[in-house]
């Protein structure tokens, strides 16, 4: 009789216990070793074969952002984020980025809990350079971040609202291909929120509202739906607006 | 009996909750930014804490056994950028911290040997890429790993500064 009365206590106590302890995968093989990355994505869709554009430009608005410790001591992290790649495989992506906790931090937390910019590329398929930034921002809030080429010259570069902040030469004038949402490199599923509102810039200079967008859950390297457990969700109406985070409840 | 089990299983789920709150960066719209503003040079970052790092990075980037030949040399994120990728310049972003560029930051420059493969963020579509030198960048304000590159070329870290110290075993 005791003991029963004391059963709910105990299956609370394992249930708070449940998520530092959990597998090193979930969903279906989301992990962050061999790449088992996972995204919840929106996929602009091209108007047909050829079609190119200048930049894309995305408002992230992030609302939570959770990664959880750090697994067999392999780094996790999260992103929101958009890519900007052309048709040989060359890529920029920009965005927010959460996790990746290393040793050489101890004594020197400046904000264990908030987001940070960052911003990775691949020009030559030889390697792939990336920065984050140490420096924090406050979730809930609306940050524009707009990869483009301002010189038409094959030089990309990032903004983050109206400032130039970055730029890297080697990819052709116009890309062909944009996307955006939610990356996920982690042993144990975190949790996340956020809102974008994304446009693209065609030939012609002008900027359009992201329209037509096709929406996928996928694990890095395969074409598979990855399924229930990211999500991405866009809305008619304001044009261009998307909710994506996971678990998949939180769209 | 149980009464002891359950103080017992309290304080492991206490113990659970701070090493997650110490050992994980995430955000929520209840975050708050505690930059300082401190102007004075940052202290060096204890060469068994980059030897560390550079084992757990090494290992995300898919380096089953530890890596070798771990060198280290202090210099500024601008270094740090011309020296992993010269065409490129390093971000031109202004630091908050500072009111600097970031390219001026303080950073050590640490490189490895091993056998890496790029793992990072990246489209879900793009080849990862594979190398036999890691080199990644240490904030020496934050600690933060704020850059990393995978390449078979290893970078020449004399050009930074001629103090490399070796780190690690």
């Amino acid at each position: 009789m005791q003991i029963r009365r004391h059963i709910p206590g105990l299956v609370l106590m394992l249930l708070l216990l449940l998520p530092a302890s959990a597998s090193a995968t979930w969903g279906n093989g989301c992990s962050n070793e061999n790449n088992n990355h996972c995204y919840a994505l929106a996929i602009w869709n091209m108007a047909g074969e050829g079609e190119e554009v200048k930049g894309m430009s995305s408002n992230f608005a992030v609302y939570h952002m959770y990664v959880w410790p750090s697994y067999n001591g392999h780094g996790q992290s999260l992103q929101d984020e958009q890519w900007m790649s052309d048709a040989a495989g060359a890529w920029v992506e920009d965005g927010d980025l959460a996790g990746t906790h290393y040793y050489t931090e101890e004594g020197r937390e400046e904000n264990p809990y908030s987001i940070h910019w960052f911003y990775a590329y691949s020009y030559n398929g030889k390697t792939i350079p990336e920065y984050i930034a140490p420096w924090t921002y406050q979730g809930g809030e609306w940050i524009g971040y707009t990869l483009d080429d301002p010189s038409n010259n094959g030089t990309w570069c990032e903004q983050i609202q109206t400032t130039q902040v970055a730029c890297q030469g080697g990819f052709p004038v116009y890309a062909t291909r944009v996307e955006l949402g939610m990356e996920a490199a982690d042993e144990v599923q975190p949790e996340n929120l956020a809102k974008s509102e994304t446009g693209v810039q065609h030939r012609n200079g002008n900027w359009y509202h992201w329209n037509k967008a096709q929406l996928r859950t996928v694990k890095w390297g395969e074409s598979g739906e990855e399924g229930a457990y990211v999500c991405i969700q866009s809305w008619a109406s304001p044009a261009g607006y998307d909710t994506f985070g996971s678990p998949a409840a939180e769209c | 009996m149980l009464k002891r089990l359950l103080a017992a299983a309290l304080l492991a789920t206490g113990v659970a909750f701070a090493v997650g709150a110490l050992h994980t960066r995430g955000a929520s719209a209840a975050s708050t930014q505690t930059e300082g503003s401190s102007s004075s040079a940052p202290p060096p970052i204890p060469s068994y804490l980059l030897a560390q790092t550079a084992v757990q990075v090494a290992q995300e980037q898919g380096d089953i056994t530890e890596p070798s030949k771990i060198e280290e040399v202090s210099g500024t994120l601008g270094q740090a950028a011309e020296l992993v990728d010269p065409k490129n310049p390093a971000p031109t972003v202004i630091d908050p911290r500072t009111g600097k560029p970031w390219s001026e930051s303080p950073v050590d420059v640490v490189t490895m040997k091993g056998a890496f493969t790029y793992n990072g963020p990246m489209p879900y579509w793009a080849s990862t890429t594979k190398g036999n030198t890691l080199t990644f960048v240490v904030d020496l304000k934050s600690g933060i790993v704020v850059s990393q590159v995978i390449s078979d070329a290893t970078p020449d870290l004399a050009q930074i500064s001629p103090t490399v110290t070796a780190i690690g075993g």
